[in-house]
């Protein structure tokens, strides 16, 4: 029999639904059944990063077959370990469905999986990030070799400009001309640095790549220190990343340990360090002059660019600032070229990008896909929307970025084609909307966020926010008047006119998106003083029992949460003081009586 | 230097390369709106009011655009103007300004621009957010209601008093200055120097003293020479009706930034004891008030009957003051000495010595901004010279090494890199300190000896090696010396420190008026038969109570009421510190004018005619 190896997901989602309860679960049954010798605990149990189905965990995958269980309890652990690990037979009533109500037995063939590319996420989810023999077997630190040891450094930033990699932190900046710039500039002290402060609601590709993968965007970092001249690195996380910044520590240390970071690598005659730097969640350090500065031990506020951080980052040295998706593509462009490269993507975007796709999806995690690939395919490989609810609008972006209504579903996702539709590519935020969702809650959501993260030093950024937020808590409250849609407008002028970082520039974006593609609910919230999805409860008018056609049966007052509903003689009465307008009543009265509004 | 010619408005201006937009326009008289840039620091870009339209498309802040040749610079359209508004609109109406209940009302930069704008009426309601009033400290009210975050008070405090107190806490609409930690201003690392007051553009902090008392506009502004130490700060006093209303620092466009210290600030406005209007005569417990004619006549009469004559006077005097004074005492055969004098003479007989070069003494304290090293003996300068304080603290926040050493207290213990204390009287310090730097200099390694010495102080000796190695590597040290060390001996292991090391020098003295370089001083009799003392605003100094304490008479002079004049026996009036004109030698040896600012409220209306008169009545 061959023997077998378990990849268990570990990442912080699959952790948090309990993998490591599996995993001991494993352990267990494991040693129930003396398998000790045949799988000695360390070896066959592999805790690998994040595999991308985050609603599938926990989750495993038993090699070289490459089987996958997800959803697992820990009672169904001692069947897989029974079945499959002892008889060789897959348990199929514990294989994920695909969307036609099939089985599906490899990890590969899954739906979720079968329409990505993976690059940045080519070894999360398949490696041990905690061991660098793990990435060794994977080609890691080749790239890192080649370069050093057969490249020139102009060779190497020729590379990277001609693969056409762009900054994947949102903005798209070309990566080869970042370098190229830092690398001209002539200063004996440069530094790379590591943008990991990742912020936007609901994103984290960058997290899952640091905390699966952290060796890769080590190598990325090298090869950019080689390339422009830099011997130190820094990597900025948060410290919400707990993991991350373990499995980095770890993978600094062993780096160090093994001669590919510090002194003389490769007998090159290239130093290199990279040190940890933990923030302290402030959104806007994610804006490279804030980052800057919090490494630099102030306080995290953007910085007024020109002089850019490639002429005085950090130190007022020339800085090469990367986000981790960037890093994350630099080994693979090295071993395999920039020709190759240019074949995932389009032309003015080559290359993949991963999302974080969450909201009203079937599947939701990591999916990373080559670049032009359309939103509705995107939406597809997620499983479509879920619960068969029709489809209202993507938001992509974060709280910078812009939604994306139903007529624009087959925008291709490259920087060009969503800034055209009005939205930005943004850190990879990927937030399906449903019918059921009220676009000014959705505006409002993202400007509360933005609101509360300004770090205060601009006036249009601080104040201008509150003043938006404040008109839209008016029109959801149902107290909307006709000229606040007009002052929004002008609000957000001012704002992206005069804001002085991305933070505050990008802020209304949100706003005018929803207010550009959904106006008309805007204007419904306003003159109808109605919120067509009933997401914004204040606005809904208490329910109302008609006496004519009420039979007291009674199931009202049974459903009624709050004890709004008495019964009267011939009918019965609800509190319209008391009434939070759920609408449980209405949905249970067999003879309709019930309904929402004055009597 | 190059020059690159563009367009404001139309209108083509030339300007040197590397200047902001801002800058060239107001060379050329276009006013561009603003509110957090500042000449006396550092541009930050937060107030976004500067917003012009650059190239009929893009609006940018024109404080942080750089000249360019050929750009097209609008800084009125109705787009910029629109935005401006807003701006100003979110900015007044999202903090409570009440102008009407303001004491800012008339000397507000926000409120001169809501009138420039036209903003007469609003868009958005007021929020009434609920921002505390700071009353804890003795000079400054700090009302966040009335602050718009402009941050120049943070950058005063950071950048020109190199104190770091304030900063700004909290994201979005929680954003607001605070005080260290969170602390009351009253109880917190506040040096109440005002300069943060000084840079304020609204209400937000204001001059307890000052309050009410009129617009800068209605009063009367005289440029004067602060007397308090002899740094020789420039003033801007403020005065209405023959009365201090504020004085803040002149030249905030220069490296020192138009800072003052709580001394040169705050305490001439605190009225402190009664003025001495008429010469008062005391007799066997009997007081007569006599005029200044008569009161003149007595000292005369007085000086011209004794034989032991000490006469003493305030070092915060002006050149001719203290000239005449001396004058009129030589002619009585007094010997005459001036507080901070005697520690002078000390330095003159060391330095010659020990053949010291005047090569060896920093020619501009400000070059303590550019030291690698500042060795600093007695840290006392953090009261005695609290603008000199701020430069090395300012050193110190930009990279400069700063060792300290001290009896009893280090006043820098959060900027010192290096600080020594211990608690032994000054020269036994200096002695011990010198003997372990010279000898360790010779035997780094041979600390056995040392050991023994510095154990007995509790120093440790490697603390002093360090400072022994440091000042080896650097190439650029400043040695300050602080004024309580008054010994020969002490400064004698300095300066010979000095010369070792190749270190510079800054010795300080507690007389403002370095006159005393120049003017012929001498020790005076301690128990003399007369002591006649000229007494200046500051505090009363210990040398004279003594002097009045142990002499059969004293005569003292001065213009307001305090313990050494109620201990006198003749009392005669003279000018306060703001109703002299005349000169005085800062510590570099500038000389610098000394203004009056409001009408002698005493019949003397000229100490020196007062001392001529007297010099000739011997």
């Amino acid at each position: 029999m061959v023997r077998k190896e378990i990849l268990i997901c570990s990442g912080t989602g699959c952790l948090s639904a309990g993998s490591e309860e599996i995993e001991e679960k494993l352990m267990d049954e494991l040693w129930k059944h003396e398998l000790e010798d045949k799988y000695p605990l360390t070896r066959a149990i592999k805790r690998t990063g994040c595999m991308g189905p985050c609603n599938l965990g926990p989750m495993i995958i038993i090699r070289p077959e490459d089987t996958f269980y997800g959803n697992l309890e820990p009672s169904d652990v001692e069947r897989i370990v029974e079945e499959h690990l002892l008889k060789d037979r897959v348990v199929y009533d514990l294989l994920v469905e695909d969307k036609d109500g099939h089985r599906v037995e490899e990890f590969e063939k899954l739906d979720f999986i079968e329409g990505q590319k993976k690059v940045v996420m080519r070894d999360s989810g398949d490696i041990d990030p905690s061991s660098l023999e793990d990435y060794l077997k994977v080609e890691g630190y080749m790239a890192a070799r080649k370069a050093i040891m057969d490249m020139d450094r102009s060779e190497i930033i020729q590379e990277i400009k001609d693969s056409g990699l762009r900054g994947r932190g949102g903005a798209g900046f070309p990566t080869g001309l970042k370098w190229e710039l830092a690398y001209k500039e002539d200063d004996d002290q440069k530094y790379i640095v590591c943008n990991g402060d990742e912020g936007d609601p609901g994103a984290f590709m960058d997290r899952s790549v640091l905390e699966g993968d952290p060796h890769s965007i080590i190598e990325g970092m090298m090869i950019a220190g080689y390339a422009i001249g830099a011997d130190q690195g820094y990597i900025y996380v948060r410290a919400e990343y707990p993991l991350a910044i373990r499995n980095l520590q770890k993978a600094i240390r062993d780096a160090e340990s093994d001669g590919y970071l510090g002194k003389n690598i490769f007998n090159q005659g290239f130093d290199f360090n990279v040190e940890l730097r933990v923030g302290a969640g402030a959104f806007v350090c994610g804006e490279e002059t804030a980052l800057l500065s919090s490494i630099e031990g102030k306080q995290g506020r953007p910085k007024y660019r020109p002089p850019y951080p490639v002429q005085s980052g950090l130190w007022g040295k020339p800085t090469v600032i990367n986000n981790v998706e960037t890093f994350g593509n630099i080994a693979m462009i090295i071993m395999n070229g920039s020709d190759w490269f240019r074949n995932i993507g389009t032309e003015g975007s080559p290359g993949t990008k991963v999302f974080a796709v969450a909201g009203d999806v079937e599947n939701t995690g990591l999916i990373e896909v080559a670049m032009g690939t359309t939103i509705r395919e995107m939406i597809n490989i997620a499983g479509g929307v879920a619960d068969g609810k029709d489809f209202k609008a993507v938001q992509i972006g974060g709280p910078a970025g812009g939604v994306i209504p139903n007529e624009y579903l087959d925008t291709p996702i490259d920087y060009d084609s969503l800034s055209e539709a009005g939205t930005i590519m943004g850190s990879g935020g990927f937030i399906v909307l449903d019918e059921d969702t009220c676009m000014v809650d959705v505006a409002k959501f993202f400007l509360d966020f933005t609101q509360d993260e300004s770090c205060g030093k601009c006036p249009p950024c601080r104040l201008g926010t509150k003043r938006m937020l404040d008109i839209l808590d008016k029109i959801t409250n149902g107290n909307g008047e006709p000229e606040d849609l007009d002052k929004l407008k002008s609000l957000a002028k001012t704002i992206q006119d005069t804001s002085f970082c991305g933070l505050g520039q990008a802020s209304p974006n949100p706003v005018l998106s929803t207010l550009k593609f959904f106006r008309d609910e805007y204007e419904k919230h306003v003159h109808e003083k109605t919120c067509p999805t009933g997401t914004c409860k204040s606005m809904i008018k208490a329910f109302y029992i008609d006496e004519n056609l009420c039979v007291t049966c009674g199931n009202c007052i049974e459903v009624c949460p709050v004890d709004a509903i008495s019964s009267g003689e011939e009918t019965y009465i609800i509190d319209p003081e008391t009434c939070i307008s759920c609408g449980e009543c209405a949905k249970v009265c067999p003879v309709e009586a019930i309904s929402e509004g004055d009597e | 230097m190059t020059t690159v010619k563009f367009n404001v408005d139309g209108k083509e201006i030339i300007a040197q390369e590397g200047m902001t937009v801002m800058d060239a326009c107001e060379e050329n008289g276009i006013e561009i709106p603003k509110l957090c840039k500042h000449e006396a620091l550092e541009n930050v870009m937060a107030c976004r009011l500067c917003v012009v339209e650059v190239d009929d498309k893009r609006i940018i802040p024109s404080c942080g655009l750089e000249v360019d040749e050929g750009l097209d610079i609008k800084t009125q359209t109705e787009k910029v103007r629109k935005h401006r508004r807003m701006i100003l609109e979110l900015v007044y109406r999202c903090e409570n300004h009440y102008c009407m209940f303001c004491e800012s009302d008339g000397d507000c930069e926000l409120q001169d621009l809501m009138y420039e704008y036209e903003i007469d009426h609003f868009e958005f309601p007021r929020m009434f957010p609920e921002w505390p009033v700071d009353s804890s400290h003795d000079h400054i009210i700090k009302d966040s209601n009335r602050c718009i975050r402009c941050g120049r008070c943070i950058r005063a405090c950071d950048e020109v008093v190199g104190n770091q107190t304030l900063s700004l806490g909290g994201r979005g609409i929680t954003n607001k200055v605070v005080v260290d930690s969170g602390q009351p201003l009253g109880d917190s690392t506040c040096t109440s120097c005002g300069m943060c007051m000084q840079v304020c553009p609204t209400g937000a902090l204001s001059n307890k003293h000052s309050m009410f008392k009129g617009i800068k506009e209605e009063c009367e502004l005289t440029n004067s020479t602060c007397l308090s130490c002899s740094i020789g700060c420039g003033t801007d006093i403020y005065t209405r009706t023959g009365h201090l209303v504020e004085i803040e620092g002149s030249d905030m466009d220069k490296e020192s930034g138009g800072q003052l210290c709580e001394r040169g600030r705050f305490k001439p406005l605190i009225d402190r004891g009664k003025r001495i209007t008429n010469v008062i005569y005391r007799e066997n417990g009997e007081e007569t008030e006599l005029s200044l004619e008569e009161g003149l006549e007595k000292a005369a009469n007085i000086l011209r009957n004794s034989n032991e004559i000490s006469a003493f006077a305030s070092g915060g005097l002006t050149c001719e003051a203290l000239d005449a004074f001396s004058k009129a005492m030589r002619a009585h055969g007094a010997l005459f000495d001036i507080v901070g004098a005697k520690r002078y003479r000390f330095e003159t007989e060391v330095k010659r010595r020990i053949n010291m070069i005047e090569g060896h003494f920093v020619q501009d304290v400000k070059e303590i901004m550019k030291a690698e090293n500042i060795l600093l003996y007695d840290t006392s300068i953090y009261h005695t010279h609290p603008v000199l304080a701020s430069y090395i603290r300012r050193a110190a926040s930009n990279g400069t090494t700063l060792m300290t050493i001290d009896a009893y207290e280090d006043r820098f213990w959060n900027h010192a890199d290096k600080s020594i204390t211990i608690e032994s009287p000054k020269t036994q310090l200096t002695r011990l300190v010198n003997q372990v730097i010279k000898e360790g200099k010779a035997s780094i390694e041979d600390l056995s000896r040392v050991s023994s010495i510095l154990g007995g102080l509790r120093v440790h000796p490697r603390d002093v090696m360090e400072i022994v190695n440091l000042l080896e590597e650097a190439s650029y040290d400043i040695i300050i010396i602080g004024c309580e060390i008054i010994d020969r001996w002490s400064l004698r292991h300095i300066f010979e420190l000095a010369k070792l090391e190749g270190g510079y020098v800054i010795s300080l003295n507690k007389a403002s008026n370095q006159y005393i370089r120049s003017l012929e001083t001498e020790g005076v009799y301690e128990e003399p038969e007369v002591a006649y003392i000229l007494a200046g605003d500051e505090e009363d100094h210990e040398d004279m109570m003594k002097l009045v304490e142990n002499a059969d008479f004293s005569i003292v002079q001065s213009s307001k009421n305090s313990k050494l004049t109620e201990m006198a026996d003749l009392v005669i009036p003279s000018l306060s510190m703001y109703e002299r004109n005349g000169t005085t030698i800062d510590i570099d040896g500038n000389k610098k004018e000394v203004k009056k600012a409001i009408e002698p409220k005493v019949e003397m209306k000229s100490e020196i005619a007062f001392f001529e008169e007297l010099a000739n009545k011997r």
